[in-house]
């Protein structure tokens, strides 16, 4: 029986990844080396990151904040601040390539912050911080709204690694007020120096490079 | 999936005439050059010389090349916006073009790679990605023969980073 993964150019082999829903890209790197590397250039150049709300992490998860199905979520279910609370925590986090982002939250707010102690939406890009909100109490009761945070910049990792983590996180546990009537439904990490070619630019300069040291590679499968 | 405007994208050019297409195992077709046109490698040629009577594409075979031809000439008549072809009928007909065995279809990747036909490509493409998406490891390795070079901590490196890098 043929095989006919292996005749496959590179650049065509992240053309099929790139065309593998995120979900089922962790089956399709299991597959062997080769699938693994055009899964990771494919994951690694997303134009952009959404995350479920669903997926942070929440203090009084399930007692204060809840999930409840919402059929206009992308998701089809959003997090929500069902009672009042003082304590607002809800973390997460993200490891994301070197480049420029802008950081948005997909959100409604009907219910209460109190403005003494207003919440602040943070990202922080190694430990450092680097965007910080404050709850914006002006979109109250206007349904879902993308609630921008900002941009900022992950630099390439000192540490040779592909990606650096990065924390996102809603937080406010200083006062005794409580809030409530906040929904999330997804935060989105957009690309904005997204480049669709680079996988096949770095596959050029890493053939370029090992030409300059060995020659050139006639015969060989890489484009 | 091969979008209209993807298709559409390439200007249908001013040329006039036929133009021998000639594969790699020496099956020849005669074709309109604003239909082999569609093939940007082809485009180029023809722009470069128009009194050229053969292309030899030392690359394709006659049993793709003959394919990549009838894939051309549907669209240079589907996609003229005087068609009277919606996009469900174009879409159902891409989806009925791409119902072939295995080894054609990674030749007409290879093909339409070779002689630059975007949305040929994207549509090829696209059928073997959905070819793959709702199966294991497993089922894939076994159903395109691929044998599994991943080593064990590989694979456990990749299943302890599914959780956030595959979300």
């Amino acid at each position: 029986m043929s095989s006919y993964f292996p005749d496959l150019p590179d650049e065509i082999m992240l053309l099929i990844a790139q065309r593998v829903p995120p979900e089922k890209m962790a089956n399709f790197a299991l597959v062997c080396k080769r699938f693994k590397e055009a899964a990771y250039l494919t994951i690694l150049n997303r134009r952009d990151w959404t995350v479920s709300a669903i997926k942070c992490h929440y203090t009084h998860d399930n007692t204060y904040w809840n999930a409840r199905e919402e059929p206009d979520s992308i998701f089809g279910s959003v997090k929500y601040l069902a009672s009042s609370v003082c304590w607002v925590e809800v973390r997460h986090d993200i490891p994301l390539p070197p480049g420029h982002y802008r950081c948005t939250w997909h959100m409604k707010f009907d219910g209460n912050v109190p403005s003494r102690e207003i919440p602040h939406f943070d990202v922080q890009v190694g430990g450092i911080l680097v965007l910080s909100k404050p709850f914006p109490e002006e979109i109250r009761r206007q349904g879902y709204v993308d609630w921008d945070l900002g941009e900022f910049d992950v630099p390439i990792s000192p540490t040779g690694e592909p990606t650096t983590p990065v924390h996102v996180s809603l937080l406010e546990f200083s006062s005794q007020y409580g809030k409530h009537g906040i929904f999330l439904d997804y935060y989105r990490m957009t690309r904005l120096d997204y480049d669709p070619l680079a996988p096949c630019k770095a596959i050029q300069a890493a053939i370029s490079r090992a030409e300059e040291e060995v020659g050139p590679c006639g015969g060989s499968r890489r484009s | 999936m091969a979008t209209p405007a993807a298709a559409a994208a390439a200007p249908a050019p001013q040329l006039e005439g036929d133009i021998k297409l000639v594969s790699e195992d020496a099956h020849e077709f005669v074709t309109p050059k604003n239909v082999a046109a569609q093939c940007k490698m082809i485009k180029t040629m023809l722009e470069v010389s128009e009194e050229q009577e053969f292309i030899n594409l030392p690359n394709v075979k006659g049993k793709e090349l003959e394919k990549v031809i009838e894939y051309c000439r549907y669209h240079v008549q589907a996609d003229k916006p005087d068609s009277g072809v919606s996009d469900n009928d174009k879409k159902t007909w891409d989806e009925n073009f791409v119902k072939v065995d295995k080894e054609t279809l990674f030749n007409l990747i290879m093909a339409a790679n070779y002689l630059d036909v975007k949305s040929l490509l994207d549509l090829t493409c696209a059928t073997v990605a959905n070819m793959l998406k709702n199966k294991t490891p497993e089922e894939i390795r076994r159903e395109f023969n691929i044998k599994n070079d991943l080593t064990p901590e590989e694979e456990e490196e990749i299943k302890r980073e599914s959780a956030w890098l595959y979300q």
